[in-house]
């Protein structure tokens, strides 16, 4: 029996942004503080891992799967791609369990989080400048939104600056999605001409996105939302979304570069990734606030994506699709092992502020927990055999053929980073005592993630031969 | 036919069952003497067995492939000058093992004493009979390591093992040597010579592709003429024999042998007497006929080089001979003496093949080396017997210094005649073994116009004559100057310490004798079978006026001696205490030219002022490292975060000044 595969992902989709607007509806019903906002939400992750299933099923006979009209082309890397977000989902909902229900604002992140895979499905393999800015709205107000939920102080601010400089960034998008009509002549994103509308297309598109992923310098508002708004809020945001915009990054970037204009993308990522690895590992040396620490290193694992994208812009450019291709999977592999680690990281951080003094002498009250968060933040620093070293190690890879001083910088950034993730995993092992403490559904969020890094960091070449 | 092979295997096998004897817990100390003299044993009569073959012309070359990619191969060879080291070193350590059982008998490290002497003769052995300069070097190092742990096998430093007066000091130097700081100084003279020796093995692998000494003698030509085009085959040549230098304790790496007196005494007798200070010795004997053949058929700026090399190595030899000869004078500790005399007798050897390397003549030239091929086994018998005596010595003193020794002649007579046979023959009187060799090296002195040095060597000779019989006559026919502190044993050596030493005494009585009747010619024989001997050699003393001159000032001063302390009764002690002259010069004498000390105030005293010159720069990049760099980090990240104060506002203007920094710099790109 032959399965439409492309009805079968519309009905889905359609399936979960329904869940969307069912969710809230418990609230009037007086439902939200049962387990049936919860439940829902995993429902919709299940059918979201389905969907990426699916795509993966299809792309196994096909190199890619059009779908919605054609505003929509899957291929390898985004059915990857939503498979890690499917899998970053289901980890920040195995934390979260028991707490959003307590929040003043329940069920609305359980209703928020069907929104964003809505806007996923489609983020990961969009061909249409329109739909792109309507997905960003979509997905960005979202983000803000769940920041804010759980009304505390520091959350209610942080959403507040992350609105006010998204707002920002969308203008741009906006001026992006005029210059592209211009340099691309549709709303479709093509290959772009040579001319001044395709430097200033390019120039806003990275003002906006630079914003959204945290690149330096247009990251600031990042370290405040990552840095001090709840954890459940920001492994939503940090683990979850950013995979859909790095997908559209390296899709935009991809096609900027093929149309010819592959030499000032390329220079620009290489700067660009440069200033912000140095950033997020620099500004992180001497941080004691574990929290803060996660988020300068989102901004430094930008830095690394950024040196991925560089290598990526140079093989579009240079129209090595062999390249091309192994960069998109090196991207897509380093996107996995982030994620994974992140989510569950920032989740458990939850509504303290966990400064490094918290979790000393973790290991000894909690050996399960602390463990995973070292096995985490190892594979984060970049240590064989877990995941987060075969990331780096194919990044790093692609990009030798481009620009060794490059390679060797962000060898450097690594080096950097074993400071203060070790400062981070010496603290857990010593035997003075922190107050931290971690429930049942947040050491199994640990642990399960724990267990993907190795397990995936095992098979890391056979993941990275299903795209490349 | 025996593979020689394990010429050097076998002791190598001993050391290794040794070593898992201890292991396993076994502890008798008669098992690992047996097991050290079984191995010997077994190594010395398959020597024997194989060199009348050598004798009558056959190479004996057996290999087995090693590091293919690099030629090196487990290849025995046995030439001539192999067959003869390797009879040398097995006999005498044979008989030193033995006299080992009963000198070492109750030590409390007996074990590490067998394994470590068994594992040196399977290093020597393996030293004298490789083919290739990497298989030699190991065997090399070998006795650098086994000589280390023997000259401080008594590592707890008690003040009876050590070498000097204690407290004495020259110009703030120490004079006095703990066994731990001796077996240091050992590893460290030597390991000078050795980095050159590494040098000159690289050099050549780098010129000739090879390591293999036949092959490096056949290509002689090829390399000696690029190195003297370069204008560096002197120094080339020199550099690779720094080891040689250094390991035979020649000027200035003499000191080491000195001070490796803290050993026990049949250590000193067979490591640093009859054998490894003779590697030194073999090495310049298997490597002076390429040279020499190599520069002969070359001629020119080739020839010169070498010659000038040779030029260096008989002086360095002539004044080693001298220098320590005079040491010898004065000293007070028996074992100290027969160390002077050593090094004095291989400057000696050195002198015969620098010598032997400058005459034109190719047979004069091939009966130099001989001569000193003769020394080195007649000077290996007469100084292990003087040595093993001197054990005994000391052990029935309780003392190493002469001065609580005398009048050994009334309790044991073999013992007195031992000492005076092995004495007589070190003094190079006819017709002992040493009078024949001595006499080939100063003739081939002389046959080489080197006046000075052959003056040099015929008054050392006399100086030689002069000590060893002081020596004798202080030990065994004065009463002691100072009574010993502990109560002596006076009586004969127990049989298994008095035989070999008695077996070695007449030996060198033997050889001597037999030397013109025949001997003399097959030992000539045999080393005409060494590599690179293009002719055979006649080794024959020419009896002459030249010759009686010597025997005559060699005799006068041997009996100086007996003259001087029992017919004139002098008494030396009280003219040092009056005569100022006599003090300065016995103190010149007794602190070995205060070379020792020049050593350690500039060379030791140089390095250790580079060390805290470094210790300044290291203090530099250590600061830099853990206080600068982290100190710049801090400060950045410091700077980056301050950055981040949570206000909105500057946010937005940060953000707008990188649109202006991105569209500055796609502007740039762009033009």
């Amino acid at each position: 029996m032959a399965l439409d595969i492309t009805g079968n992902i519309t009905v889905l989709t359609y399936i979960i942004l329904a869940l969307g607007v069912i969710i809230p509806l418990t609230k009037p019903l007086k439902l939200e503080k049962t387990r049936i906002p919860y439940s829902f939400a995993w429902l919709s992750t299940l059918l979201f891992s389905i969907v990426s299933y699916e795509a993966f099923y299809a792309l196994k006979t096909s190199d890619t799967l059009t779908m919605f009209n054609g505003l929509v082309t899957y291929n390898s890397f985004s059915a990857f791609m939503l498979m890690v977000s499917a899998l970053a989902s289901a980890l920040v909902l195995m934390a979260i369990k028991g707490r959003a229900e307590e929040w003043p604002t329940a069920p609305a992140v359980y209703g928020l989080l069907p929104l964003i895979q809505f806007g996923l499905i489609f983020a990961m393999g969009i061909n249409d400048a329109l739909l792109l800015l309507a997905i960003w709205l979509l997905v960005s107000v979202a983000s803000y939104v769940i920041i804010a939920l759980p009304k505390d102080v520091d959350s209610v601010k942080g959403a507040i600056k992350y609105a006010l400089m998204g707002s920002l960034a969308t203008l741009f998008l906006a001026v992006w999605v005029a210059l592209n009509i211009v340099a691309t002549g549709s709303f479709t994103i093509l290959p772009y001409q040579i001319g001044l509308a395709t430097l200033l297309g390019f120039g806003a598109f990275i003002l906006s996105i630079g914003f959204k992923l945290g690149i330096a310098p247009f990251h600031w508002w990042l370290p405040d939302v990552y840095g001090k708004s709840n954890g459940y809020g920001v492994s939503i945001v940090a683990g979850i979304v950013k995979i859909g915009f790095i997908a559209i990054t390296a899709r935009v970037i991809y096609y900027i570069s093929a149309g010819g204009f592959s030499t000032i993308v390329t220079v620009t990522l290489a700067s660009l990734a440069v200033v912000t690895m140095f950033w997020g590992n620099l500004a992180a040396l001497t941080t004691r606030n574990l929290q803060r620490i996660l988020a300068y290193s989102s901004i430094a694992h930008i830095g690394y994506i950024l040196v991925g994208l560089t290598a990526l812009s140079y093989a579009a450019g240079a129209h090595d699709l062999q390249l091309a291709m192994y960069s998109f999977a090196a991207i897509a592999i380093h996107v996995a092992a982030y994620s994974v680690s992140k989510a569950p990281l920032f989740a458990v951080m939850g509504e303290g502020h966990t400064e490094l003094s918290d979790i000393k002498g973790l290991f000894h009250r909690d050996p399960v927990s602390s463990v995973s968060m070292a096995i985490l933040l190892l594979s984060l620093l970049g240590l064989p055999p877990l995941l987060g070293f075969w990331g780096k190690l194919y990044m790093f890879t692609a990009i030798a053929s481009y620009s060794l001083p490059l390679l060797v910088i962000a060898l450097l950034n690594s080096g950097i980073s074993a400071v203060y993730y070790g400062i981070a995993i010496r603290d857990m092992l010593s035997t003075d005592e922190g107050t931290a403490v971690y429930d049942a559904p947040r050491k199994a969020s640990l642990a399960t993630a724990a267990t993907i890094i190795i397990v995936a960091g095992l098979f890391a070449s056979t993941l990275f031969h299903i795209m490349y | 036919m025996i593979d020689p092979i394990w010429i050097w295997l076998t002791p190598y096998l001993g050391a290794l069952a040794l070593a898992i004897l201890w292991i396993s817990g076994v502890r008798d100390e008669r098992i690992y003497g047996g097991t050290a003299v079984g191995s010997i044993l077994i190594s010395a009569l398959i020597a024997t067995i194989l060199t009348p073959s050598v004798y009558h012309g056959h190479l004996i070359y057996t290999k087995y492939s090693w590091l293919p990619s690099l030629g090196i191969n487990f290849g025995t060879y046995m030439d001539g000058l192999g067959a003869f080291m390797a009879l040398v070193v097995s006999w005498l350590s044979l008989l030193i093992a033995i006299y080992s059982t009963e000198y070492m008998k109750g030590d409390w490290g007996v074990q590490r004493y067998f394994f470590f002497f068994t594992f040196f003769v399977g290093s020597m052995l393996l030293l004298v009979l490789a083919d290739n300069l990497v298989l030699m070097f190991i065997g090399w190092e070998g006795t650098g390591l086994a000589s280390y742990a023997l000259i401080g096998h008594w590592y707890t430093d008690e003040e009876e093992t050590w070498v000097g007066d204690p407290g004495r000091k020259a110009f703030g130097t120490p004079m006095y040597f703990e066994p731990s700081h001796s077996g240091v100084r050992a590893i460290l003279f030597t390991r000078v010579g050795d980095i050159g020796m590494i040098i000159g093995m690289a050099l050549f692998y780098m010129i000739t592709g090879t390591f293999n000494i036949p092959q490096i003698s056949e290509t002689a030509t090829g390399w000696m003429s690029f190195l003297a085009s370069k204008g560096v085959l002197t120094a080339a040549l020199l550099v690779f024999s720094l080891g040689a230098l250094a390991k035979s304790a020649q000027f200035p790496f003499h000191e080491w042998l000195v001070t490796a007196m803290t050993g026990p005494t049949p250590v000193s007798a067979l490591i640093h007497a009859a054998t490894m200070v003779k590697a030194g010795v073999y090495f310049m004997l298997r490597f002076s006929p390429i040279f020499y053949n190599g520069a002969e058929q070359l001629g020119g700026a080739a020839l010169a080089a070498t010659e000038h090399y040779f030029n260096i190595i008989a002086l360095l030899g002539g004044v080693t001979a001298f220098m320590m000869a005079t040491m010898a004078l004065v000293s007070r500790e028996l074992k100290l003496i027969f160390a002077f005399s050593t090094a004095s007798q291989l400057g000696y050897m050195f002198l015969g093949v620098g010598a032997a390397g400058l005459l034109a003549q190719k047979e004069m030239a091939y009966e130099g080396i001989a001569a000193s091929a003769a020394h080195l086994m007649s000077h290996a018998i007469f100084k292990a017997a003087l040595f093993l005596i001197a054990g005994w010595a000391i052990h029935a003193v309780h003392s190493r210094f002469i001065d609580n020794m005398g009048n050994f002649s009334k309790y044991m007579k073999i013992t007195t005649l031992s000492i005076w046979l092995a004495g007589l023959s070190l003094a190079g009187l006819p017709p002992f073994s040493g009078f024949w060799s001595k006499e080939g090296v100063i003739h081939a002195a002389q046959a080489a116009h080197l006046e000075n040095l052959w003056f040099l060597a015929v008054f050392t000779a006399g100086l030689t004559g002069f000590y060893t019989t002081r020596a004798i006559i202080r030990v065994f026919h004065m009463p002691p100057y100072e009574p010993p502190h502990h109560e002596a044993e006076l009586h004969e050596a127990p049989p298994r310490m008095l035989w070999p030493y008695t077996i070695l005494a007449f030996t060198a009585l033997i050889i001597g004798l037999v030397w013109p009747f025949g001997f003399g010619a097959d030992f000539s024989n045999l080393i005409s079978k060494t590599l690179g001997f293009e002719e055979p050699v006649k080794l024959a003393v020419e009896f002459n006026a030249t010759t009686y001159g010597i025997i005559t000032w060699v005799l006068a001063m041997v009996l100086l001696v007996p003259a001087l302390y029992l017919v004139m009764k002098v008494d030396f002690v009280s003219i040092l205490k009056t005569s100022k002259t006599a003090r300065i010069l016995h103190d010149f004498l007794y602190d070995r030219w205060y070379i020792n000390a020049l050593i350690y105030i500039i060379i030791v005293g140089g390095f250790i002022g580079a060390i805290d010159l470094l210790g300044y720069v290291d203090g530099f990049i250590d600061a830099f490292y853990h206080i600068g760099i982290p100190i710049a980090f801090i400060l950045i990240s410091k700077g980056f975060r301050s950055m981040h104060k949570g206000r909105p506002d500057l946010y937005l203007a940060y953000y707008a000044y990188g649109i202006g920094l991105l569209l500055l710099m796609l502007y740039l790109i762009w033009g």
